[in-house]
């Protein structure tokens, strides 16, 4: 028997994206590493408040970034 | 009860032996089968089924599978049930079940269910089976002691409502989370860590066994109940084994797929609100509609420029996963996690 699977180049593209956007959250991590070490070993309240509240900012980027990906993939085709 | 436990506990969690997670592995393939079949019949018969609508002749197809699949856990893991993580796990899926049951029974509205999912979490926070010191690439060893259980509590809802909206075709959810789990197992065996090793086999051998059943053409559907809790036990499988980073890499089509939707229809809404983003051809073949407004699915975005079948799509989002896992294990093997 002849398995005959279609293979479209929207699977590619999107396996692009997917490694694209998981170097972008490993960017974002080291981007993170950096905040983190700023000030560290500090115990003040404000300092870590500040270092999370950057290291959240950062995460969120990434889940922005997702946006982008989806106007790159689908509203160029006129969804 | 303590006495049987003392007895198997060594033997189970201590022995190095491949041939006894060999074992495991089959004796989890091999129990869910059989509950699935039995489950497939009670529902005939109390005529819980649903139109495959993508087939001709819409065949008409039990569902859900949820708690046959927990059942199949269950018993797997009857004798270590007592110990925190193994009942953190399978509370993890039972609260992730119930809210699918209702959903499945009675039906929930678009903004309820991932609200009633931020519950998911809850046992796994309660029994404490989890490090609030996870490790991050680049970043090492965190201390994140107030905001790890609320990223745990919104990290539940978000992998169980991504396994919940990526259960769209035949054998789709199945082979997704059969093959996202890959990297996690391995990753457990190198590092040695046997109750996760033993929990990922056992994860893995039941969700290869719904997908004998749920593939092209599927006996049995998951329903909400099943897709929502085989993905809150993932996460739980992801939370309990410290992988973070890995587990968002390798689930990221389905990622993808619950983030696209939700930003295309602004916000949490039940599907039957909007427009079907694909429809059927005369060939049963699945094409992507067009127009601004509709949901951006993966579905779509992998349909756009060419109808494919049910299998074709399916063997489609298997890839993406495919290569998501993959990326996930280099990702550790580079960088660690």
């Amino acid at each position: 028997m002849v398995l005959e699977l279609k293979i479209v180049k929207e699977t590619y593209q999107l396996m692009a994206l997917t490694g694209a956007s998981g170097l972008l959250l490993l960017l974002i991590l080291w981007l993170i590493s950096l905040v983190l070490k700023f000030g560290y070993g500090e115990r003040s309240l404000s300092i870590t408040i500040i270092r999370d509240g950057v290291s959240i900012m950062l995460f969120a980027l990434w889940f922005y970034m997702f946006l982008l990906l989806r106007d790159l993939m689908g509203r160029r085709r006129g969804m | 009860m303590t006495a049987l436990l003392d007895i198997l506990y060594p033997v189970y969690f201590t022995a190095s032996s491949p041939i006894l997670l060999l074992l495991l592995f089959a004796a989890s393939l091999i129990v869910v089968l059989p509950i699935l079949i039995m489950w497939e019949r009670v529902l005939i018969r109390f005529s819980r089924t649903v139109e495959d609508a993508h087939k001709p002749g819409r065949p008409m197809v039990p569902r859900p599978a949820g708690p046959a699949i927990l059942l199949a856990f269950v018993i797997v893991l009857a004798p270590f049930l007592l110990t925190r993580s193994v009942a953190g796990f399978l509370m993890t899926g039972a609260i992730a079940l119930l809210i699918g049951l209702y959903d499945d029974l009675r039906g929930l509205g678009g903004i309820i269910k991932p609200a009633l999912s931020l519950l998911i979490a809850v046992p796994l926070i309660l029994l404490g089976v989890y490090n609030y010191n996870p490790h991050l690439p680049f970043i090492g060893s965190t201390t994140l002691t107030i905001i790890y259980p609320l990223l745990m509590i919104i990290g539940a809802s978000i992998f169980s409502n991504a396994s919940n909206m990526m259960d769209v075709y035949n054998g789709v959810l199945s082979s997704v989370l059969a093959t996202a789990t890959v990297p996690l197992l391995v990753i457990f065996l190198l590092q040695r860590n046997l109750t996760m090793s033993v929990l990922s086999l056992v994860y893995l051998g039941v969700v290869l066994g719904f997908f004998f059943r749920h593939r092209y053409p599927s006996k049995i559907f998951p329903g909400d109940s099943g897709s929502l809790m085989l993905g809150a036990m993932y996460f739980a499988l992801v939370v309990m084994g410290q992988l973070e980073i890995i587990g968002i890499l390798a689930f990221m089509p389905l990622i993808f797929n619950g983030f696209f939707i939700i930003t295309s229809v602004r916000g949490f809404r039940e599907h039957k609100s909007f427009q079907r983003p694909v429809s059927l051809t005369e060939n049963y073949e699945i094409t992507a509609n067009k127009g601004r407004g509709l949901p951006i699915t993966l579905v779509r975005l992998l349909t756009v420029s060419h109808p494919l079948s049910e299998k074709d799509l399916a063997l489609n989002i298997w890839l993406l996963s495919v290569f998501s896992s993959v990326f996930a294990l280099i990702v550790y093997l580079l960088v660690g996690a």
